[in-house]
């Protein structure tokens, strides 16, 4: 057993492809064995990662980002970068299956010998993303990647989960694609870092500048989250390349200020806070489910409810009180 | 999903020796969920299978059919880029580290690609990785194909449950 663990810490540190996938299958299990043997290398790895720029990107489906993802990612893997892009897809609730396309649109970075593109299923488990996500991170860190992408369907939660796990945090727009501003929440305009109006080429070219000015003036109008940066406006073409470079400046400009403002370290504490409150969250979850009492009476309790039998609010306090016990 | 059981249904009608059992979506369907769900409980998550289209654009239809089938009943699909390449299938099979591999094959290359595939697999250290093949394969080459690496023929490309189910049966055969 022992052994076996030593046998993926060395594979991911020897940068091994496969073994690094498999140890992310291990992290992604929902079996008991395998939670703590990932657990076990991903503690013996964390010394070895924390050094990449993490990159958050989301945005509306139909925005472009696996495409925006293939440049963006072909441009820094030229310029000598280890690239890995985790993509989170929605399960269904229905059948539990998921199709991950992703790498339909990524056809030449998923060749890339410096790239490592993992797409992973959202999965049944709630919050469970966000542990399962960090802690791919820290493997593809671990086997020489500095620079990380996630990138996530543009819809509810799960921006706010990946913000709190990147340094930087773009959002991807389209110009004229209708009401503008009201077509994001506000919650999640909050988060950005920086907003880039993709497919501004062509005939959208001027769109994408107006739409620019108008994000610009509602980004001025919020106060940042950082004290020595103010979120940018891009307009990029992950077709013509356009404005892409600007982007990979931008970023790491953002990451020199708040690495000079100590900024940084503040909010890779934060990072890990967040990481301890998902796992806690987690736990308690689980422990709920596994919880003798309290798997013997749900199924007579969710049916009492169905029939209308019992109230909400009496079921759930019944429910958390055998938990306690 | 309705197009590919209509598919199924047709090709039931023109190949008689093959319909055994009648065909009940709903209830067949149920016993193919339920085996996933025992798969997922054996091994810590869902089957998780490639559908690589090798071929011309007329695949592309076919792909998201088959990928959208697969997921319905409740595999993790990882869908291809056009026209890849076994090196690139092999690549993407292992980096995602999924079960089983689905080709559709191309007309007259599918030997010589499913070598190409089982070489390349074992370059990347994905032999545990299955092979199956979809889509029309003279009978005369079953044998060719077996013996390379395949452990199932998805006739026609169209899957039905008893093919389902055999494709399960592989997953389990570790």
């Amino acid at each position: 057993m022992t052994m076996d663990i030593q046998f993926y810490i060395d594979g991911v540190l020897a940068k091994n492809r496969r073994i690094t996938a498999k140890t992310i299958t291990l992290i992604e299990s929902s079996l008991p064995a395998h939670q703590q043997k990932a657990k076990a290398i991903v503690d013996a790895l964390l010394p070895f990662a924390g050094e990449a720029v993490r990159i958050g990107i989301t945005g509306v489906p139909g925005v472009g980002k696996s495409t925006y993802i293939e440049s963006f990612g072909m441009e820094l893997a030229e310029q000598g970068h280890q690239v890995a892009v985790l993509a989170v897809d929605p399960s269904s609730s229905k059948s539990g299956g998921s199709i991950m396309g992703d790498k339909t649109r990524m056809e030449k970075l998923s060749l890339h010998p410096q790239a490592f593109i993992r797409p992973s299923p959202s999965g049944g488990t709630l919050g469970g993303v966000a542990r399962k996500t960090r802690e791919t991170m820290i493997i593809c860190e671990a086997a020489g990647f500095d620079v990380i992408m996630v990138e996530t369907v543009g819809v509810g939660q799960s921006e706010i989960t990946v913000a709190s796990m990147v340094d930087f945090f773009l959002l991807l727009m389209l110009a004229g694609a209708g009401d503008e501003l009201q077509g994001i929440k506000r919650g999640v305009l909050e988060l950005a870092d920086a907003i880039a109006i993709n497919k501004a080429d062509g005939d959208n070219l001027e769109k994408a500048k107006a739409a620019q000015k108008e994000y610009e003036k509602a980004l001025s109008l919020l106060t940042p989250e950082s004290l020595t940066w103010q979120p940018q406006v891009f307009t990029c073409s992950a077709l013509t390349m356009d404005g892409i470079n600007e982007i990979w400046k931008a970023i790491l400009n953002h990451r020199r200020k708040l690495e000079t403002s100590g900024e940084l370290a503040q909010r890779r504490r934060k990072q890990d806070l967040d990481w301890m409150w998902a796992l806690v969250e987690e736990g308690l979850r689980d422990r709920f489910y596994k919880n003798v009492d309290v798997s013997k009476a749900l199924p007579e309790i969710v049916k009492a409810v169905e029939n209308g039998r019992t109230s909400p609010t009496a079921a759930a306090h019944c429910l958390l009180g055998l938990n306690d016990n | 999903m309705k197009k590919v059981q209509k598919r199924c249904e047709t090709e039931r009608q023109s190949k008689p020796s093959q319909a055994s059992a009648k065909f009940q979506p709903s209830r067949t369907m149920m016993l193919i969920n339920r085996r996933i769900e025992e798969f997922v409980e054996r091994n810590g998550r869902r089957p998780r299978i490639l559908v690589s289209s090798m071929g011309k654009k007329h695949h592309d239809q076919e792909t998201k059919l088959l990928a959208t089938f697969f997921a319905e009943t409740g595999f993790d699909v990882d869908v291809s880029p056009m026209h890849q390449a076994p090196q690139g299938a092999a690549r993407m099979a292992t980096e995602n580290d999924v079960h089983v591999i689905c080709f559709l094959s191309v007309m007259n290359r599918h030997k010589e690609l499913v070598y190409e595939l089982a070489e390349s697999l074992k370059a990347e250290d994905g032999e545990d990785i299955r092979l199956v093949i979809g889509g029309s394969v003279p009978q005369s080459d079953y044998d060719a194909l077996y013996r390379a690496g395949i452990a199932l023929i998805l006739e026609s490309g169209a899957v039905d449950i008893e093919l389902m189910n055999r494709l399960l049966d592989v997953l389990e055969k570790k």
